[in-house]
């Protein structure tokens, strides 16, 4: 994540259609879980695709990638700084919470990067990055905390289980309910476009 | 919450929407900025002391490191103002002020708990 900086593209890709930052995003965080599981990592560095030896030189990528990555920074450095949940103990709170597994910050991060990527994809809005915090029963909540609105979000241990949410303007405008983290939820991105 | 064992002989009383209660959070449960997460209020029953026979003070010294422990407090008319929360007094052998805030907690329920809490004892400096 931290090479989003350092966006480049090989000549013979320039006119491929753009991969959404989602998409990079995701193939960043696949690649690194697998380099950190100890696989061989494919391929080059993400932002550098490697193209057998007919990637000549690199040039910058086009000014809206490049604008795209900055913008998006602030996110890609909130999942690296979550990466401390991982080192939370057994009885972190001393009333018998749960450590927090690599699984369930997986989802939630692979999560907020989805999100954050279809915001920026349908509207060209930034979201604001969330705390990433742990739950004593090892879930994971993504909490926006601004003067103009709040969202809660609560990645669960169980894959299966759905995630619930709740936002509200701090005044008469709420949203709350469940979603798949698998999917789009469209009510729910449409509220945090509004937010952003 | 309190098993039926520890149960004591103090009488349940009825606890007026006037009074307060205080919980502990637990250091850990705290942001970088010293605000307080949302997962300290995740508990289906939350144990929290009734001020009416505990101060700030003995809540945070009944923790197991009361120096990892920060203090809030909730005003009763407020929590029962949220939906689906009740506030029901459930003293223990000893501990007379133990109260549990019962109710399934959904994140709409966490972020109000989270706005009614006003912190009373902060963390302590672990420089300190």
């Amino acid at each position: 994540m931290t090479k989003m900086a350092n966006a480049y593209q090989c000549l013979e890709l320039s006119a491929a259609p753009r991969q959404s930052w989602f998409e990079k995003c995701q193939e960043s965080i696949d690649r690194e879980h697998r380099s950190r599981e100890g696989e061989a990592s494919e391929g080059s560095s993400w932002g550098v695709p490697f193209v057998g030896t007919k990637c000549l030189l690199p040039r910058p990528v086009p000014d809206v990638e490049e604008s795209l990555s900055a913008a998006l920074r602030h996110i890609s450095d909130a999942i690296e700084g979550s990466r401390s949940l991982l080192q939370l103990q057994d009885d972190w709170d001393e009333a018998g919470a749960v450590p927090i597994s690599k699984q369930t910050w997986r989802r939630a991060t692979e999560f907020l990067s989805r999100y954050a990527g279809r915001v920026w994809d349908t509207s060209g809005d930034v979201l604001d990055a969330p705390d990433i915090t742990p739950v004593p029963d090892g879930s994971i909540d993504l909490h926006w905390d601004s003067p103009t609105y709040e969202m809660l979000i609560n990645i669960p241990v169980d894959p299966r289980e759905a995630a619930g949410f709740y936002g509200d303007d701090r005044d008469r405008i709420s949203i709350e309910g469940h979603f798949d983290t698998q999917s789009v939820n469209e009510g729910l991105l449409h509220w945090l476009t509004k937010a952003t | 919450m309190a098993n039926e064992s520890d149960v004591a002989a103090w009488e349940v009383e009825p606890i007026p929407d006037s009074d307060e209660l205080y919980k502990r959070v637990h250091r850990n449960l705290f942001k970088p900025d010293k605000t307080i997460m949302t997962g300290a209020f995740h508990h289906r029953s939350m144990s929290t002391d009734w001020a009416k026979y505990s101060s700030a003070d003995d809540a945070r010294n009944r923790a197991p490191t009361p120096d990892d422990n920060a203090v809030v407090k909730m005003a009763v008319s407020e929590v029962r103002q949220i939906q689906d929360l009740a506030v029901e007094h459930s003293p223990l052998s000893e501990n007379r002020s133990h109260t549990d805030v019962v109710g399934k907690k959904s994140q709409k329920v966490q972020v109000l708990l989270r706005r009614i809490s006003t912190l009373v004892i902060p963390l302590a400096d672990p420089e300190a």
